[in-house]
């Protein structure tokens, strides 16, 4: 076969994103995956969004990505979550069809030029010296890149628990690889087992609906992807159901915990902590009567149903004894039980923030096989990855996320830096710079970045140029406005507070309550608006910027101290053994880790505060003997 | 690069003219310079072993003195140093840093010794910070002070505050990100909490008063008629014959204002000129002046004749006076009348105990911890102010995930203060103020 620029080993969101990045940035690239038919599979719940995955969906389709634009496409059901909270912590919940998500993705794929799928499984990575040079098949083919994406999820040695049951297995209906574990081992990566799980899958006919709470799809909600001025079900969009745990269930569980894989001690992996199965919930809050439990239909026409909340690793007569406590779903009919699977993960702190591996050139690793969980997590480091060994391919310099710009940021630095002790899962409270990296501003951050790089589109583009018009246009209309105490009769009469300075339209959006048009009218001039997509998110957009500027300015305070630091790098090959002062479990984690500035080393675990100021110190005398340059190799 | 330094020297003592000067020479390799301005020295040297010796320049004798190597990690600075004490004159001291300079020393910047202490780990910030109080410290109670914060008391204190507020942080965080799990946050009690710790801030912040008077002395402005010894009084707590002391009545026309060490606490004594009406328009600016330093003072002593009590005219005066005062019955020697003073006897010095006494009680609410840094009480309004904030946006309608902005902004306020949260301006504002030689 032909050489490419680059490969991608898998096809899974992470494996999507890098590979659709590399070639729409112009490189030759191929996408290697077991099944073509497994294309952006959801083995999990069909949901995408939520609090902080939503924003992180949002930023992959900002950059150019195409997650978001999908789930448009294929969702059956959407609705803003967070409402009552702040901007911020608001995003989407989707759900998407788990037969057409696939389609569409590899639909996507196929029409993308430059990118070639390849149904083969992947034997080992091939090096000259330090250097990736290529892939080698399990039929011996082998096909040479510059630079190689490694996305194998759950794969890599992936063992499968129901109850005492092992299976050998990624996940439910695929095989496992071992070929790339043994490579990974022999170049030095440190391999650990994680865990995750999944729910048992309910009829949906077998379900006493009526017994249920129901949470209402949102027909009027925003689109997911930028791109887009509605969301485009092929249907009726589904409603999502909910009941809860009670006393029953939490008993039928405690008398079976010993048949549960993990709590009968057949697995070693390490599960995730914000993710965590029923049994575990169970014992880790005894307190707790009751757990809620949200049941997702799956797919447009389909019976089945995710039980989502009930992940575990319980036989499944076990399973379907606990379901059957519940409200809605006495006479429940189990279409699958729920099982955990077992895989190797490869530690992220032998990565560089480019998410390419330290030991191997041109290596690069991302999603699962990272320890982290969730599919926006993954698609995140996929088009990181992607967008990174394209830039290595064509010997640009590396794209690195920052902290106070994304969640994609906060991901990448946390994974390299600190490294994870379980399934990592993005939370909006692990970001710093939460009431700036929104779900509503997310292009106004990186589709700038995408557009550089070649990741957006000229049609993205233009829309992104048109909205942020519209933004500047609508602050300049309100800053142009005034108010004086001689309109304090007509606001008083629209029921509003009086003034008592001057005050600009703009000051007056920032009170609770007030709303953009209500100004407009007051000013007695039109808004001017024609109530299309891009109208209402400008509108939103600034009535954000105006009622939270007080907070906004405060927290850009606190952004800016972080800003000097991001600043200050650390040389590549910075001996830290002849920094005196330095305790010796930093001068252990600084040598293994090589935290590439002086904010990446304040992050690490264990690190004190004094050692980083005796870095930044011993940084600026080195800074003083070379002038200029800091940061010589 | 990392591990080598220059070498850097500078006096370390002070500027004025002492009988002895010492001067400090750090950083790798500098025993060599040792050897060519100091001998004899045997070809073993002994570190941390003082050496009687000739100090030279070019190699010939211009003073005699004494040397004390330090190795490597035994010294102020951890690096290989010494310290060369000549005789103090200006003329010697010069020649030997013309010396040492001409051997590849440079001279130190304000504070490097200590910053090379710090960056080589055997101080810490806190420490570097105390190390320049303790310099800059007039008497030993403040060199006391610094050392109560070298020992980290603040760092506990303050700890516990940053500790405090990381848990209400982490209890919104929570209910941020899980609410459909674990429900929505209590706020009355979240706000309750907040307020509690903005008034342990506040306590900390009055101790101002303390720190003030620990970095400026107590002010004490003496009252009393003319000639019941006020003068004689100040002289017995200055030991110095200051102030000048008559038997005429109105002598001290003006204000005089002495610094004094009490116990070890600075006070400033202030000797007024009395307050009665006058034409003089000398003795008008007397008053004046006696006025004004009542006002201004942190305490006002009321000094009358013990042997005779407090006189109709004292009643007057002190009524002028218009603030509460310390009763000072002096010439006690001479008798008393009870009138439930402190009584002296600034002649005998019988009784002055009891006055250094008051003295040190005034000083000692500081007995806590005071806040003698500039820096920390900047940092703790900070913090303040952001908690006042959050506390705000809980009470109004807003949002939770708002209150946490600020709940952030006062944990990272705090932690300029203990270290856990280090910037590049920390280090700059620990070791801008130092002298040259520390």
């Amino acid at each position: 076969m032909q050489p490419f620029d680059v490969i991608v080993i898998g096809a899974g969101h992470a494996g999507i994103e890098a590979a659709l990045a590399s070639a729409r940035m112009g490189l030759e690239t191929a996408c290697v995956t077991l099944r073509l038919d497994r294309i952006g599979h959801m083995p999990c719940n069909c949901s995408i969004g939520g609090p902080a995955k939503g924003q992180m969906a949002r930023e992959v389709d900002a950059l150019g990505g195409q997650m978001a634009v999908t789930t448009d496409h294929a969702l059956t059901h959407i609705r803003v979550v967070g409402d009552g909270k702040g901007p911020a912590v608001q995003t989407f919940r989707a759900h998407a069809c788990k037969s057409l998500y696939p389609q569409l993705m590899r639909k996507t794929m196929e029409l993308q030029k430059r990118l070639t799928l390849i149904e083969a499984e992947v034997e080992t990575i091939v090096r000259d010296g330090n250097r990736v040079v290529g892939i080698r098949l399990a039929n011996g083919e082998e096909i040479s890149a510059r630079c190689v994406v490694m996305t194998t999820g759950t794969f890599m040695n992936g063992l499968c628990h129901e109850g005492m049951n092992k299976t050998v297995a990624a996940r439910h209906g695929d095989q496992a690889v071992s070929g790339l574990s043994t490579f990974l081992c022999d170049i030095g990566v440190r391999l650990r087992r994680f865990k995750t799980g999944t729910t048992p899958r309910i009829r949906l006919s077998s379900i006493d609906l009526d017994r249920v709470g129901i949470q209402r799809t949102d027909p009027e909600c925003a689109p997911f992807s930028f791109k887009h001025d509605r969301v485009m079900p092929r249907k009726t969009m589904y409603d999502c159901f909910e009941t809860k745990t009670n006393a029953a269930t939490h008993q039928v569980i405690r008398d079976k915990i010993h048949l549960s894989a993990v709590y009968g001690k057949q697995i070693e992996g390490v599960g995730p902590r914000y993710c965590p199965s029923i049994e575990d919930k169970i014992v880790r809050f005894p307190q707790k009567d009751s757990h809620p439990v949200f049941l997702e239909i799956e797919e447009w026409d389909g019976e089945s149903v995710y039980v989502q909340g009930m992940s575990t690793s319980l036989p499944a007569e076990v399973q379907m004894a606990f379901l059957k406590t519940m409200s809605g779903l006495e006479d429940v009919e189990m279409i699958r039980p729920g099982y955990a699977v077992e895989y190797d993960m490869a530690d992220p702190m032998q990565l560089r923030p480019n998410l390419e591996s330290k030991l191997c050139e041109g290596l690069f690793l991302a999603g699962q096989v990272n320890g982290t969980s969730g599919y926006e997590e993954a698609a995140s480091q996929g088009i990181v990855a992607g967008i990174n060994a394209a830039r290595k391919a064509m010997n640009e310099p590396d794209v690195v996320f920052r902290r106070e710009d994304s969640y994609i940021g906060v991901l990448i630095d946390d994974l390299v830096t600190k490294g994870v002790d379980d399934p990592y899962r993005m939370l909006t409270a692990r970001s710093e710079y939460r009431l700036y990296v929104r779900n509503d501003n997310a292009d106004l951050r990186l589709t700038p970045l995408g557009r550089e790089i070649g990741l957006v589109d000229d049609e993205r583009w233009e829309r992104f140029l048109e909205k942020k018009r519209l933004v500047e246009a609508k602050r300049q209309f309100l800053e142009s406005l005034a108010f004086s105490v001689k309109d304090n009769p007509r606001l008083e009469s629209k029921g509003f507070a009086k003034v008592r300075t001057k005050t600009t339209g703009f000051d007056l959006l920032k009170r609770p309550g007030m709303k953009f048009e209500e100004i407009a009218l007051l000013a007695g001039v039109a808004s001017g608006g024609d109530g299309s997509r891009l109208y209402r998110e400008a509108k939103e957009q600034i009535e954000i910027q105006a009622k939270y500027d007080g907070f906004l300015k405060r927290q850009e305070g606190q952004i800016e101290q972080l800003r000097r630091l991001e600043s200050m790098a650390i040389p590549r090959h910075f001996d830290y053994s002849r920094v005196r002062g330095l305790s010796f479990e930093t001068l252990e984690k600084c040598t293994r880790i090589r935290p590439e500035t002086v904010a990446q080393a304040s992050r690490i675990p264990g690190i004190r505060p004094t050692d980083i100021a005796i870095l930044i110190g011993h940084l600026r005398k080195l800074a003083c003997q070379l002038p200029g340059d800091a940061n010589y190799e | 690069m990392s591990g080598l330094s220059d070498i850097i020297c500078a006096p370390i003592t002070g500027p004025m003219r002492a009988p002895v000067a010492i001067i400090r020479v750090s950083g790798t390799r500098s025993w060599e310079i040792a050897k060519k301005v100091f001998a004899p020295l045997p070809d073993t040297v002994k570190p941390r072993h003082a050496y009687y010796g000739e100090v030279l320049a070019g190699g010939r004798k211009f003073d005699d003195g004494m040397l004390v190597l330090f190795e490597e990690g035994q010294s102020y600075t951890e690096e290989e140093s010494f310290e060369i004490s000549c005789h103090g004159s200006p003329q010697i001291v010069r020649t030997l840093m013309e010396e040492i300079v001409s051997r590849g020393a440079r001279i130190a910047r304000p504070g490097e010794f200590t910053e090379r202490a710090f960056l080589n780990g055997r101080i810490d910030l806190t420490q570097a910070e105390a190390i320049r109080e303790a310099i800059e410290s007039a008497t030993d109670a403040q060199a006391r002070r610094a050392n109560l914060l070298r020992e980290g008391r603040l760092a506990k204190t303050v700890g516990e505050i940053e500790d405090e507020i990381g848990r209400v942080l982490a209890l919104a965080e929570a209910t941020v990100d899980f609410s459909e799990e674990i429900g929505e946050l209590d706020r009355d009690s979240t706000v309750d909490a907040i307020v509690r710790v903005i008034q342990r801030i506040d306590g900390l912040l009055a101790r101002k008063h303390s720190a003030r008077l620990i970095r400026e002395g107590m002010r004490i402005a003496l009252v009393g008629r003319p000639n019941v010894g006020k003068s004689s009084l100040m002289n017995a707590l200055l030991g110095l014959d200051r102030a000048i002391v008559t038997a005429v009545p109105g002598t001290t026309r003006d204000t005089i204002e002495e610094t004094v060490s009490i116990r070890g606490l600075p006070v400033v004594l202030t000797d007024t000129a009395g307050l009665r009406a006058t034409d003089d328009p000398v003795e008008k600016i007397g008053v004046e002046r006696s006025r004004k330093a009542i006002e201004t003072a942190d305490e006002v002593w009321f000094v009358f004749e013990a042997h005779r009590g407090v006189t109709e005219e004292d009643r007057q005066l002190l009524a002028e006076i218009g603030r509460g005062v310390l009763m000072v019955g002096n010439k006690a020697d001479l008798g008393t009348m009870g009138a439930g003073a402190i009584e002296v006897s600034a002649i005998t010095g019988m009784g002055i105990e009891n006055l250094e006494g008051h003295v040190m009680e005034a000083f000692d609410s500081g007995n806590e911890l005071p806040l003698t840094n500039e820096r920390h009480h900047a940092d703790l309004d900070e913090a303040k102010i952001s908690l006042q904030h959050a506390a705000e946006t809980l009470t109004g309608d807003l949002p939770t995930d708002l209150a946490c902005v600020d709940l952030r902004g006062a944990i990272q306020a705090i932690g300029r203060i203990t270290g856990t949260t280090a910037t590049d301006e920390v280090l700059d504002r620990v070791f801008r103020d130092f002298c040259v030689g520390k």
